[in-house]
């Protein structure tokens, strides 16, 4: 007790070390030398330079030394409502109240509660190009639900649907055309989550996506797209959620993934007249006659198998990955009659392999992308060629480099090649090395609601390219107003090009909830 | 008997050690930690932060979830409005991924740009200063300390910060934000004690811009509570997809 009277307890010391100091004290005195040295321990980081001091003189006598901690934790400290005189006498252990408690204990209210959201937009499209006309008078609606069964559980079920009136109020596109894309609905991402320690499994419709890039498909190969708008609609948008079972596992920075879709799906492509339909690889002089497209069938030899590891070491992101799929895109098989050419899309096997990095370096993003498809086939025009198609290997490789200037001003380079080998000259549509340069800039104005940007991919061998300005304005935390043009010029044999009288200008207004 | 002699050596020492020394041997680096340790817990925890941005009287609010392991990883969940939720920001060291509900993949990104109004990526998802900053004790008042704090690495969100301490408290009053460059960005002031995670803490940090007065965000924190131990696995990137909003 001497120790408590010699120890002027400075008015300056913290109430959290002094109730330290005095209840390590007073342990010490009783003879409780464990949680002594506890309390000591812990004046050791909180203490002022004196009270440190001290509780080094007590640490170093031998009761103190030779006890082992109880492990019981120190109780948490609580400010009185009312500051205290530092001449109380030892205060007991605080069980901290029940607000208070250091500890959350996880229960039911925890999980996540069912939660509904959704968008609905109406989407404008005009044809600039002559001959000038409506393309597009849009209303989409998507609702998702999300919801956790147990701890480990989780769900979500979503879905889309759209009516186009265009076909309805005008004939600017054939019937097949507005069959395909006047209506239409279908399930999202529709699956369960499933989680065990570092374990995790998606089970069900779902969006599988590997790579760095925006902006293009290169290492995001798993799930099929929706090509009937060309690439002009949002990523996600495109992508076609399929069913499948997507197992992960995760260490530290290590992570596994094995992806197994039992039921292929293919991408869809804009029928013949609709505004982004890709030219038929058709010599000139034939008619030309589509068959029925061949599917895979939907047998386990036929399911896509793949799998991804990814590294983060030393601000390094680092990816490999196995995809054993099918060709989403589809490769016409053509045959000739003495009339016509009979073109089928067809669907081979393909297999895909790649390498993905991102670093910063210097506030700078760079990325980039190497993907090897092995047994592709392309379209010839080679009439000696007995269906039109041709096996080749390929690389696409990609390199990309994203800064942010002036806090909100955010820049992105990307640079693109294609290198086919065995190259041949009667490939469609296609030269034995391509290279694509892609610019995208966007900022923010007026306290974050305007957001003009612009992106442009110009394709260096074709000599084409896709200019896409546009602009974004918040209108309210529900509503955003978006409008823009969508511009396609240069060779008419490239990419971009072949839509070159399908410029278009666009809006959609859209709002969430 | 030992013992007792020990203890009254001890006391005689004390009780000539001058108090006025007591607290000015606190360095600048036990000062910066105690202070950290006042706005954030010791542990895992989640907070829920909402960020009011003000302009010439308009107003716009976000409101984040931000879950914390540790001193280096956060990851932040958008929760409204409608037209942002989903949107998740991570945050591993100094490595930074958004992942955009509309592209459906984590997207690198850097720092320095900007989450909303007067707010950076860094303000929200890097919380400690002591990690990133080397401190200086400038100024040592009877009520305050006042702490130079310099970038230990260029890839900070500050190049500086200027924080003021509470003398008794350790409680952060307020702290000028400069770029690398020295140009003054902003002036934050902490606010609101109150309880947050068992401890007095801010519960407001209000953001003024430096230039355009009128222009500000203020970050509120509540409902801050220990998490025991988070899985690491949710502080990767391949996680993102995984939140449900």
């Amino acid at each position: 007790m001497l120790s408590l009277v010699l120890w002027p307890i400075s008015s300056q010391a913290s109430d959290e070390s002094a109730l330290y100091m005095r209840n390590a004290l007073h342990y010490y005195h009783v003879g409780n030398y464990r949680r002594s040295k506890e309390f000591f321990l812990a004046v050791l980081s909180i203490g002022t330079p004196r009270e440190v001091e001290i509780a080094k003189q007590y640490l170093a006598i031998p009761a103190l030394t030779t006890a082992t901690k109880s492990g019981r934790p120190l109780p948490r400290y609580v400010p009185p409502a009312k500051p205290k005189p530092v001449t109380d006498s030892i205060l007991e252990e605080q069980e901290p109240a029940p607000e208070q408690t250091n500890t959350h204990v996880k229960e039911d209210s925890d999980r996540i509660p069912f939660h509904a959201s959704g968008n609905l937009r109406e989407q404008a499209a005009v044809r600039t190009s002559a001959p000038s006309q409506l393309s597009q008078l849009r209303t989409v609606g998507y609702l998702s639900a999300t919801g956790q069964l147990l701890d480990d559980v989780s769900y979500k079920v979503s879905g889309r649907a759209w009516y186009d009136g265009v076909y309805d109020l005008t004939d600017h596109y054939p019937r097949a055309v507005k069959d395909n894309q006047k209506t239409d609905g279908e399930l999202r991402d529709t699956y369960v989550d499933l989680s065990h320690g570092n374990w995790d499994a998606r089970v069900g419709k779902q969006q599988v996506v590997w790579g760095e890039a925006l902006g293009l498909f290169y290492a995001d190969v798993v799930n099929a797209k929706d090509l009937r708008e060309f690439v002009l609609p949002d990523f996600e948008f495109i992508r076609i959620p399929e069913w499948g079972t997507d197992l992960e596992y995760t260490l530290h920075n290590l992570h596994a993934e094995l992806v197994w879709l039992p039921v292929p799906s293919m991408n869809l492509v804009g029928r013949p007249g609709s505004e982004f339909a890709f030219p038929a690889p058709a010599p000139p002089g034939f008619q030309t006659v589509y068959g029925p497209e061949r599917m895979p069938a939907q047998t386990l030899d036929n399911s896509e198998l793949g799998g991804r590891l990814a590294y983060r070491a030393s601000g390094w992101d680092l990816g490999l990955f196995h995809l054993r799929t099918w060709d989403k895109s589809p490769v016409y098989e053509r045959t000739f009659s003495p009339d016509e050419m009979t073109l089928t899309a067809t669907h081979p096997r393909l297999t895909i392999d790649g390498a993905t990095f991102a670093k910063e370096i210097e506030e700078i993003v760079f990325k980039g992308e190497l993907v090897y498809n092995t047994n592709k086939y392309f379209q010839t025009t080679d009439i000696a060629s007995v269906n039109g198609l041709a096996s080749k290997n390929y690389v696409d490789y990609l390199l990309g480099a994203d800064h942010t200037f002036w806090k909100n001003m955010n820049a992105s380079v990307q640079w693109a090649q294609r290198w086919i080998q065995q190259y041949e000259a009667d490939l469609y549509q296609q030269k034995k090395i391509q290279s694509t340069v892609t610019v995208s800039v966007r900022q923010t104005f007026l306290d974050d609601h305007w957001e003009p940007e612009v992106l442009v991919i110009q394709d260096l061998e074709w000599g084409d390219r896709m200019i896409r300005p546009g602009v974004t304005y918040k209108i309210t935390p529900h509503w955003r107003w978006s409008g823009g043009m969508d511009f396609f010029s240069g060779n008419p044999e490239g990419l971009f090009g072949e839509f070159s009288h399908h410029n278009r200008g666009y809006m959609e207004v859209r709002y969430d909830f | 008997m030992k013992n007792i002699r020990s203890s009254v050596v001890i006391g005689i020492l004390l009780a000539a050690w001058p108090a006025s020394v007591a607290r000015a041997e606190l360095s600048a680096g036990q000062i910066l930690t105690r202070s950290d340790a006042v706005r954030l817990p010791d542990g895992d925890f989640k907070v829920e932060t909402k960020v009011i941005s003000t302009k010439a009287g308009k107003e716009d609010v976000t409101t984040y979830e931000a879950l914390v392991k540790g001193r280096d990883r956060t990851l932040i969940k958008t929760l409204s409005p409608a037209t942002e939720r989903g949107t998740s920001v991570l945050m591993v060291d100094h490595d930074l991924w958004v992942f955009l509900p509309d592209v459906s993949k984590p997207i690198r990104i850097s720092l320095q740009q900007r989450l909303v109004g007067e707010v950076s990526n860094g303000d929200l998802a890097r919380m400690n200063f002591d990690g990133d900053y080397a401190p200086r004790l400038v100024e040592n008042k009877p009520t305050f300390y006042k702490l130079d704090l310099i970038a230990k690495r260029e890839d900070v969100t500050y190049g500086r910060i200027g924080l003021w301490v509470a003398k008794k408290t350790f409680r952060p009053l307020k702290a000028t934000f400069y770029a690398a460059s020295g140009r003054l960005l902003k002036v934050g002031s902490y606010e609101d004690y109150r309880m947050l995670g068992g401890a007095m803490r801010p519960g407001r940090l209000v953001l003024t811009n430096a230039v355009e007065k009128d222009r500000l965000s203020t970050i509120y924190y509540s409902d801050m509570h220990d998490e025991g131990s988070l899985p690491e696995k949710y502080f990767t990137k391949d996680y993102l997809k995984k939140f449900k909003y």
